[in-house]
């Protein structure tokens, strides 16, 4: 049975026991590290900002609030603006209109931001020539940080991404997976406040993606995070709150709660019987029991998608004690009577849905 | 940090990165290969000049006296000039020939190849985009001061070996050759990072800094010296090297500030568009 995010994360962690080992150690290591950040403080403000290329609005009008201490993420279709929102955050690129701040700065200070913001460029290559430990010293010390410590800093962002026997290779050596974490590495430096992620699971295999997401994780509470990614079930399962752009403009952003709609509806996925007898099933069992469900005192709305096979369930939330959980239960209840057979829950619509009804309308 | 402090990390990294890359090598390898060359001819060139070996050692500085002062346009130049080991005169006419060339092969990629492989953004999100710029023209400059010194270390050495002039003379006619390119090569160093830091394509920024080079040769040698025209005669900077050498001081100066004015002008124009620019 499907879960939200957050919690298949866990039962995946639990399963694998080097996977595990690692959730463990970079808990271990976040643990011991945590300097919790006041979460009500505004790590980066976005306020009106156009970006034009030619006669291509790239982005629009955009305004953002994004919270210290959260991991946030930037979700779109290609030519969504999501790259373009993320060089602008990092001065890359500057605004046609409009003033961003990134801790109350604007990211061209690169004076007052040093060593406070740690970027990972989409598509930036490292140096080919040089090695892997140079290349992140040098960083180190344009960092601010001084030369006698930069190595052992340096060996630290190195570590962290599981990259210690790489010190000495070229960085034109590194496979693309190495690549990817070593350029991580560079981002996590010095233990920036604000980290600027774009696509940074984008072509790695599965386990290094896991092995990326757990280090974000880690990294929850000590800093703020923006990750800007196409993989959407990654980002439901690290990030706290989202925006959702497309064709530059801001289409919602709020909590990821908020954005999959997880407070206020429920999802149960009951296929519809094949045709023929079926073991177990009672006769007439293909459609969930419709008017039960609807009499349930704190339901407001119930459907059934035949096409999708999906029960949806809306609840009133400002009701005392109701939540997703207890019109699970109910819900559930009255399925499992009616010897229903379910494949799936989930609260809210789950991000991906909610993309789809958001974005590409023409 | 202090943005020196940024220059001089820029810069060393930058300079690590030139001598170990392959083309850094081969232009290395190019130069020596230059130096090889200038030094076996030359005894064959001198060779060919029998009628100059009839003259007697003073009549023979009268005739260098009188050529280098016809090339550079003055007589107390040529005079001093007359005094140099003639290799080591050769080889500073070659080296100011040959700079504009080292110049352009080594730094018309010095950023424009980290604009087109994104690399800059590693460094801008920790440098000022001044101090990146300043890096990188620093550590061109000091590229090219370095092949050029070896290449003068090479013919120091053979014109010792050869006792064609006394150990310190030659080491301190060297240094004051080398010196005098020096401010030359920034000058084109200048022209050069200008050049890099306005396209993303290396191989834009090869051909532009090619025009640019030959457009400074035509307007400012072949019209401004060849035609006399003074007033675009700056604009080359080899022609400053007549300058600098030059026995007056305040010509030796004026020399100098054209080379730093030449310097300040590129890099400022320079940085202030890549302070501005979207990397």
């Amino acid at each position: 049975m499907a879960a939200d995010g957050a919690e298949a994360s866990v039962a995946a962690g639990d399963e694998g026991s080097a996977e595990a080992r690692l959730a463990a150690k970079l808990d271990a290591k976040a643990a011991a590290k945590a300097k919790p950040v006041e979460s009500a403080e505004v790590a980066i403000r976005v306020q009106g900002v156009t970006k034009t290329f030619g006669l291509k609005n790239a982005v629009d009008d955009l305004s953002l609030v994004i919270h210290a201490g959260s991991v946030f993420g930037l979700i779109g279709p290609n030519g969504a603006g999501k790259t373009t929102t993320f060089s602008m955050m990092a001065g890359y690129l500057n605004p046609s209109s409009g003033s961003i701040d990134v801790l109350g700065f604007s990211p061209d200070r690169v004076e007052d931001l040093r060593g406070k913001l740690g970027v990972l460029p989409q598509d930036a290559l490292l140096p080919a020539n040089d090695r892997v430990g140079e290349f992140l010293v040098d960083m180190a010390r344009l960092q601010g940080i001084a030369s006698k410590d930069a190595t052992r800093r340096a060996k630290d962002a190195l570590e962290e991404v599981d990259g210690q026997t790489w010190w000495g290779v070229r960085c034109g050596a590194l496979s693309h997976g190495m690549a990817k974490r070593v350029q991580l590495a560079q981002a996590l430096l010095g233990d920036p406040k604000v980290v600027l992620l774009d696509e940074p699971t984008a072509g790695l295999d599965p386990r290094i993606a896991y092995e990326v997401r757990q280090i974000i994780k880690g990294r929850k509470g000590r800093c703020t995070l923006v990750v800007s990614s196409h993989n959407l079930s990654e980002l439901e399962e690290v990030c706290d709150a989202a925006a959702i752009l497309d064709r530059g403009r801001l289409m919602a952003s709020g909590t990821m709660s908020e954005l999959t709609a997880a407070t206020e509806e429920v999802r149960f996925k009951v296929p519809p019987l094949p045709a023929g007898p079926i073991l177990g099933a009672p006769e007439g069992a293909a459609k969930p029991p419709m008017e039960a469900i609807r009499e349930l005192p704190m339901v407001t709305i119930a459907e059934y998608d035949d096409e999708r096979g999906e029960l949806i369930v809306h609840f009133d939330r400002s009701k005392p004690d109701v939540d997703a959980e207890l019109v699970i239960g109910a819900v559930l209840w009255i399925l499992v009577q009616q010897r229903v057979r379910i494949s799936g829950v989930t609260k809210g619509r789950g991000l991906e849905q909610r993309v789809m009804d958001l974005t590409d309308k023409p | 940090m202090n943005p020196l402090l940024e220059t001089w990390l820029v810069a060393a990294r930058d300079c690590r990165k030139n001598i170990r890359s392959a083309k850094g090598i081969v232009m290395f390898g190019i130069s020596l290969l230059g130096a090889l060359t200038c030094t076996f001819k030359l005894p064959k060139f001198e060779e060919a000049m029998d009628d100059v070996h009839k003259l007697d050692p003073e009549q023979l500085r009268q005739v260098k006296s009188q050529l280098f002062a016809k090339l550079y346009g003055d007589e107390a130049t040529g005079d001093t000039l007359a005094s140099a080991p003639i290799k080591l005169v050769i080889l500073f006419f070659i080296a100011v020939w040959l700079v504009p060339l080292l110049v352009m092969i080594i730094g018309f990629d010095g950023i424009s190849a980290d604009l087109q492989y994104r690399s800059v953004r590693y460094w801008t999100i920790r440098t000022r985009r001044a101090s990146y710029y300043a890096g990188k023209f620093m550590a061109l400059w000091a590229i090219i001061a370095l092949v050029t010194l070896v290449m003068q270390l090479m013919i120091w050495g053979v014109t010792i070996v050869r006792a064609d002039a006394p150990a310190g003379e030659t080491i301190l006619w060297g240094l004051r050759f080398w010196a005098t390119s020096l401010p030359i090569t920034g000058a084109w160093c200048g022209v050069a990072t200008l050049a890099s830091s306005l396209f993303r394509t290396p191989m834009l920024s090869l051909l532009a800094t090619g025009a640019t080079f030959f457009l400074l040769f035509f307007v400012g040698y072949i019209i401004g010296k060849g035609g006399d025209v003074a007033a675009v005669r700056y604009l080359y900077p080899n022609n400053f090297d007549a300058w600098i050498m030059s026995a007056k001081p305040e010509r030796m100066l004026e020399g100098i500030g054209v080379c730093l004015a030449y310097i300040l002008v590129t890099s400022g124009i320079g940085s202030w568009v890549f302070m501005q620019r979207d990397v």
